[in-house]
């Protein structure tokens, strides 16, 4: 389950940050900001993270990498994508990299809830 | 930049309104000086008659008439852009010379023997009078019409009048003086030889002249005026050769080098219009392109600016939309969490603020106004900005040092614009240091007058520091590195910096961190 772990946040902007956190926590999930993807690979939260939500536009090593990354991983950590510019294209590309959801900001509560739920359903039901 | 962009296109009037500059009043000057030097010359063997010289006569007034037709052509062209009474009235003059050179060549004595019109001892004599203080009183004409308010409506009319009249007044005064040679004053003793009565007729025009120049140089010279005022001189030049230095006598030498200097008269109006239409042509052309450079520019510029202003607007309308949400469900819930929605409300206010800032620093750049400069002190702008973000240098954990240049001289700037490019510059600092840790967070502000009339603003911080990789790219409207704020603050900077006359540049803090830095023009180089 999603809620099991911890949802990690990586946006550039702080203030988009704090503000997904801040939803997070009044939908009742526990989350961790980071600034970029470097900072939430370097982290020890990394194995506690049961998905991450990743601005599509990072510093560095870019949204749609960073979940690249995170499919590799053992055991693979879903990415939700958001974005305050969403393009039909990009959100092709999202989806075929394996991201679970492609979000546009600001983010709608309810689609929100509806994609942690799938990817908690998908966790449940996968290889692990 | 595209912000100090004017591109002057309405130009087509240069020639009689644009005041002549320093290099054509120097060749004006050198021409004339030229001339003297000739007269001097030429003045010990003026009087040498050169026999068998009559058969140039023709030539030398063909050469003058289709010179001065074709300048009228071109004047008249003039006035029909610019529709000034005064070139009407120069063109005139023209018309008037090139016209009656006609039948003062026709009835020249042994030029064209055997004919019978015109063969009257005085005819010749009188028409060269007549055209002599004539040329002047329209020259006059045009001095007096300078300041008159241009035509209204069609510029045909006028231009038919003026042919007309000119045309009906020569013709008619030559035919009247080939009929009448009986009447006339007795100016000729015989066909090479002037009477005492043509005397009167030099000083007369060297009155007209005189008053010419006069009135030419009562103010500031378009490159038409200087011009025509090296036109005057050159004919009084003729004139002193003709009847003093030669003392009268026709087809000798002083007589035919006055004769030249009358061709180089009536060629250097055409030669003047000729020379500044082509380069009038070229220069519209330049700036005909230039100007759709230009726009490209703008438009393109506009295209990455709204963008960027509607990204860097939507960043924290999202951030409080998201916090807005996050507070609705902190309330419904039961109990409903207060603490909570309180902390969102609190976001909300703080993403408000920012979304504001953004506006500002938009309304800053392009309000009404943003072109106007005042002096403005820097170091007083920097305490200023300084002091506003002294909490938030608190919260960030940085220590701010000042080096302000006690006398710094002030610099001609638009203070709103400055002080949002000292705001921005701070913002931006604040921002790269944000993510340091473990070393000191240091924000050093320092200005400074250099030899080179420059004045230099430097922003130091100990933050991430510039990746060389981005190089220029920081001053990009859509580059970001930065965590926080405004995306296109540097952009906006370096377009203020730039419009104001300097430059903004980046280099690297050592051991860490970056340097920004502006220079602008003091303000007591342009007063």
């Amino acid at each position: 389950m999603v809620a099991d772990g911890v949802i990690s946040v990586v946006d550039d902007d702080e203030a988009a940050r704090e503000s997904i956190m801040g939803l997070l926590g009044a939908l009742g999930f526990a989350s961790a900001g980071f600034r970029d993807a470097a900072a939430l690979l370097a982290s020890a939260d990394l194995r506690r993270t049961s998905c991450v939500i990743a601005d599509f536009r990072l510093p560095g090593m870019s949204g749609l990498a960073l979940c690249a990354h995170l499919a590799e991983c053992a055991p693979a950590i879903p990415t939700i994508l958001v974005t305050a510019h969403p393009e039909e294209l990009t959100r092709h590309r999202a989806l075929r990299a394996g991201v679970r959801c492609y979000l546009q900001k600001p983010l709608d509560p309810d689609l929100l809830l509806a994609c942690l739920g799938s990817v908690s359903r998908n966790r449940t039901g996968g290889p692990e | 930049m595209w912000l100090g962009h004017t591109v002057k296109v309405d130009r087509a009037e240069r020639v009689s309104t644009e005041t002549a500059d320093r290099s054509q009043v120097r060749r004006a000057v050198l021409l004339l000086a030229g001339l003297l030097v000739v007269l001097l010359m030429v003045a010990p063997i003026a009087r040498q008659p050169l026999s068998g010289t009559e058969p140039l006569l023709p030539a030398y007034a063909a050469a003058i008439f289709v010179s001065e037709m074709v300048t009228v052509a071109l004047l008249l062209a003039l006035f029909g852009v610019q529709r000034s009474w005064a070139l009407l009235a120069l063109a005139g003059g023209y018309l008037f010379s090139g016209l009656t050179v006609i039948p003062w060549a026709f009835t020249f004595p042994d030029v064209f023997p055997g004919w019978a019109v015109g063969d009257g001892l005085q005819t010749t004599a009188s028409i060269a009078a007549f055209r002599r203080l004539g040329f002047p009183l329209f020259v006059l004409a045009y001095a007096l019409l300078r300041d008159r308010p241009p035509v209204h409506g069609s510029a045909s009319w006028p231009i038919a009048g003026v042919i007309a009249g000119v045309t009906g007044v020569a013709l008619g005064a030559t035919g009247l003086i080939i009929v009448g040679d009986d009447v006339l004053p007795r100016f000729m003793t015989d066909k090479r030889n002037v009477a005492a009565v043509w005397f009167v007729v030099p000083p007369a025009t060297i009155v007209l002249y005189a008053c010419g120049l006069g009135l030419l140089l009562r103010r500031p010279l378009s490159v038409l005026d200087l011009w025509l005022v090296v036109v005057l001189c050159t004919l009084l030049i003729e004139l002193v050769l003709l009847s003093y230095v030669s003392a009268g006598l026709r087809l000798g030498v002083g007589w035919w080098v006055g004769r030249a200097c009358g061709l180089l008269s009536a060629t250097i109006m055409l030669l003047v219009l000729l020379l500044e239409t082509t380069s009038l042509y070229a220069r519209l052309a330049r700036s005909v392109a230039a100007e759709r450079r230009g726009r490209n520019n703008r438009i393109t510029t506009m295209e990455v600016l709204s963008a960027s202003i509607a990204h860097e607007v939507k960043q924290p309308l999202a951030s409080m939309v998201t916090n807005a949400d996050a507070g609705l469900r902190w309330l419904a819930k039961e109990p409903p969490r207060s603490d909570e929605a309180k902390a969102a409300l609190g976001r909300i206010v703080r993403d408000g603020h920012r979304a504001s800032r953004v506006i500002e620093s938009v309304r800053a750049m392009y309000t009404k106004g943003s072109q106007e400069r005042v002096a403005v002190d820097l170091n007083a702008r920097i305490e200023e900005v300084v002091e506003a973000y002294e909490s938030e240098f608190r919260l960030s954990g940085i220590s701010v040092e000042t080096d302000l240049e006690p006398m710094l001289p002030l610099v001609l700037g638009n203070p709103a614009q400055l002080h949002q490019v000292a705001c921005n510059l701070i913002d931006n600092a604040v921002e790269a240091m944000r993510p340091v840790a473990g070393r000191r967070r240091l924000l050093r502000a320092t200005s400074r007058r250099r030899s080179d009339g420059e004045v230099v603003v430097s922003i130091e911080d100990t933050g991430t520091g510039l990746d060389p990789a981005h190089g220029e790219d920081i001053f990009e409207p859509f580059f970001t590195t930065k965590p926080d704020g405004m995306g296109m603050g540097l952009m906006f900077c370096r377009s203020v910096v730039e419009a104001h006359g300097g430059r903004l540049w980046a280099s690297a803090n050592i051991p860490h961190g970056a340097v920004l830095t502006f220079s602008l023009p003091e303000a007591g180089e342009e007063g």
